[in-house]
């Protein structure tokens, strides 16, 4: 009787011990771990990393079709949010929880490839019918900006800090586009309007607001290198110039929220009316046109810097990469090659409202019928403009930014601390941060 | 010894070895049973707190790989020596549990004394009172940032028709109103749990003692005093102690509001701890904060206790 009772506990424990464990386990792994049979799918696991009501779709729906074409292959679609893409897959990797493949920004690769993360994609693609048709200049900067020069990104689509603005209130004020920093600076002043909830522009004060800081002062001061003989150009006299008339424009010309102002916070305000000027990228088209009609905004270029050319940044794409630890490369890389695809690129950069890299798109009439993108192929294609590369190969570049820089821009906004002393102490981060990464490309030598 | 004594006496010894054998066979059946339990916690739990503390004297910044590798002391020595952001956020999380802790006691008393009366649909506003308990920090998060919204926050509209502010507030982004702004929404969602455990111990004070109050002359405020409380203090020490660990781990409502900001203003210890790991991705520096957290808390509990004079008359 009692060895009956035993005998069904243990069974039972089993099974509850079993359930937990495979529970913890999960899926994935499971499936990671049995060899698939000739008639078994295969899962590959895609992290996209700007989730959301405009972009998700068109994933899925690429997915959709990629698995139509490849029935053996299933993708299973994972959406991150944006302002947070970075910290989960950097949490990802430090637990060695990775995807098979992800979207990627070509700023994350040196990091990602130093934390030995990455599959080099050389061979791959060095065997691929279609390699030349991506875009040459993005394929070697990835390559430029990785320590042992390989790929680990191929890009599928190309951005563009612009500025975006509400061309009805400009015509309405009698106001010319503005085409210089005093422009800009004037028809900010001229068209606030408080009383109406009206502000000239909005300034990104919380979080990933750094980067598009760091955009505009390099586009303002024309400064063509991060680093001039071992000392940061970020404090140049310049930047310093130039942040002071931008952060007095917070509060009289821009809303007190500003401070905190994050990716979506900034968009909505553009798209709910109380904002006449935004600046962002090209990528964010699909959401304003969600909000507003064709008429009632436009992308212009950046204005020229105080030197008289257009500046841009460099390497500002976004690519998909497969993960080291993934048990189905073949499969990624599949999956790569179809985003890379005319058809692909086509609907997720026409949808996006990004340039394509993929040469026979750019060829496609709704790139013609597209203003904002004939507006980034104008500062592209300017043989003048200036592309400004940051010191992505700095592993800790990104993490200053989120942590200096981020909260150092609502210090100098709240008044605690001077534009100077915030330019110096960036400046410094930079500069530390070269420093230890000379010292260990002398220590690996 | 006669052959039925003998035979009597081999029954007994037989049945008392086969006694110790089951009650050895009993005595691991309820460890089989509590072994999954052991399991999970162990993995879940030990694991990770054994990971901290491991952490804490390693350098490992994932975004600086030269330097990873073992630290010793050399976090710590960091913290109290060079780091400008400890003292701060340590300032800003004392204040946060105390005006927290001290709130939520205060209302939730409140909120237990008159839950505690009989009237109609008691069940009824009783459910409802401690609806804010079952909300999620993220869902609580984003209610408490629309309604302190500049632009269309029913905080501003119902202050600006009051007459109260002539203007908008942007209670969130404005350094000197933040950290009040999140307090408020934290109180919101606090108070509750205090009412419900308080409201329990309510239940069960004898209404005997009250009657030999009255009959004493004690008037309402001083059954009160001298009944209420002391039968309360378990469950209040209880209650506080629990919640202060919490409120000084507390950090979803601060990161989806403020994020830390503006200009660190609601930056306590742990959001700097989380700030650390998600943007700073400097894991060996925030398990060296973790751990100092840690001890602060664990100090604390055990005085707490001991001035308290936890379950002592």
């Amino acid at each position: 009787m009692f060895r009956k009772k035993l005998t069904t506990s243990v069974l039972t424990l089993i099974m509850i011990m079993g359930l937990v464990l495979t529970g913890c386990i999960g899926e994935e792994s499971l499936i990671k771990e049995s060899s698939p049979k000739k008639a078994e799918k295969v899962k590959i696991v895609f992290w996209d990393d700007n989730t959301g009501p405009q972009r998700t779709p068109i994933w899925e729906k690429l997915i959709t079709i990629f698995e139509k074409e490849n029935p053996a292959i299933d993708v299973e679609y994972v959406g991150l949010p944006k302002d947070s893409a970075k910290a989960m897959l950097d949490a990802a990797i430090a637990s060695g929880e990775t995807p098979d493949v992800a979207s990627v920004y070509a700023s994350w690769l040196p990091e990602f490839s130093n934390r030995d993360a990455l599959l080099p994609l050389d061979s791959y693609f060095s065997k691929w019918s279609e390699k030349d048709k991506i875009n040459k200049g993005a394929i070697e900067f990835n390559k430029r900006i990785v320590s042992n020069q390989k790929l680990y990104g191929i890009p599928y689509t190309q951005n563009l800090d612009i500025l975006w603005v509400r061309s009805d209130w400009f015509k309405a004020a009698n106001l010319n586009i503005p085409e210089t920093w005093d422009e800009f600076f004037r028809s900010v002043e001229i068209l606030t309007d408080k009383s109406n909830n009206r502000y000239g522009y909005t300034i990104r004060g919380g979080a990933g607001g750094s980067f598009q800081l760091q955009r505009m002062m390099y586009a303002y001061s024309g400064i063509e290198t991060f680093f001039k003989d071992g000392k940061s150009t970020i404090n140049d006299p310049k930047h310093v110039e130039f942040l002071k008339k931008y952060f007095a424009m917070y509060q009289t010309y821009t809303p007190i929220s500003d401070i905190t102002n994050d990716y979506k916070a900034m968009i909505a305000g553009f798209d709910s009316g109380s904002i006449a000027m935004l600046q962002h990228n090209i990528g964010s088209f699909a959401e304003h046109s969600e909000a507003l009609d064709s008429n009632q905004f436009q992308a212009i270029p950046l204005p020229k810097s105080v030197e008289g050319h257009y500046v841009a940044e460099d390497g500002n794409t976004i690519g998909i990469s497969i993960f080291k630890g993934t048990k189905h490369p073949v499969e990624s890389w599949k999956f790569i090659t179809f985003i890379n695809s005319k058809k692909a690129q086509s609907f997720w950069n026409k949808s996006v409202g990004q340039i394509p890299t993929n040469s026979d798109v750019l060829n496609e009439d709704w790139i013609k019928a597209s203003p904002h993108i004939q507006i980034a192929q104008k500062v592209y294609n300017d043989p003048d403009t200036i592309l400004f590369e940051p010191p992505f190969y700095l592993s800790e570049y990104r993490t200053i930014l989120n942590t200096i820089v981020d909260t150092g821009t609502q210090s100098v906004l709240s008044g605690k601390i001077t534009v100077e002393e915030f330019l110096d102490k960036w400046a410094e981060a930079m500069e530390e941060s070269q420093r230890q990464y000379d010292e260990s490309l002398v220590n690996l030598r | 010894m006669s052959l039925s004594q003998g035979v009597t006496e081999t029954a007994i010894n037989s049945k008392k070895t086969v006694n110790r054998k089951k009650i050895k066979k009993d005595k691991w059946v309820p460890y089989l049973f509590i072994l999954p339990s052991f399991l999970i916690i162990l993995g879940f739990l030990f694991y990770p707190i054994a990971t901290v503390f491991y952490y804490s004297v390693q350098h490992y910044d994932v975004s600086a790989p030269y330097y990873n590798g073992f630290a010793g002391l050399e976090n710590f020595k960091e913290i109290f020596t060079t780091d400008k952001m400890f003292i701060p956020s340590l300032i800003n999380s004392l204040k946060w549990v105390v005006s927290e802790v001290g709130l939520q006691l205060v209302f939730g008393m409140i909120l237990a004394l008159l839950l505690n009366q009989t009237f109609k649909f008691r069940g009824l506003v009783r459910a409802v009172a401690f609806i804010p308990w079952a909300v999620s920090g993220v869902l609580a998060s984003t209610m408490w940032s629309l309604m302190f919204n500049e632009h269309m926050g029913v905080l501003n509209d119902l202050l600006m028709k009051m007459g109260i502010i002539n203007e908008p507030q942007a209670f969130l982004a404005n350094t000197s109103t933040a950290f009040t702004a999140v307090i408020i929404a934290e109180l919101w969602r606090g108070i509750p749990f205090f009412a419900i455990t308080l409201l329990a111990s309510l239940s069960s004070i004898p209404d005997e003692l009250y009657e030999a109050a009255r009959v004493d002359g004690a008037s309402r405020w001083k059954s009160f005093i001298f009944v209420t409380l002391p039968q309360l203090k378990n469950t209040i020490v209880l209650t506080t102690l629990l919640r202060v660990v919490w409120e000084f781990n507390n950090v979803d409502l601060l990161f989806n509001l403020t994020g830390g900001g503006p200009a660190h203003s609601t930056t306590t210890l742990t959001m700097y701890i989380a700030d650390l790991a998600v943007h700073g991705s400097n894991f060996g520096y925030g398990s060296a904060l973790t751990v100092v957290s840690f001890g602060i808390l664990l100090v604390f509990a055990i005085l707490y206790l001991k001035l308290s004079r936890y379950e002592k008359e």
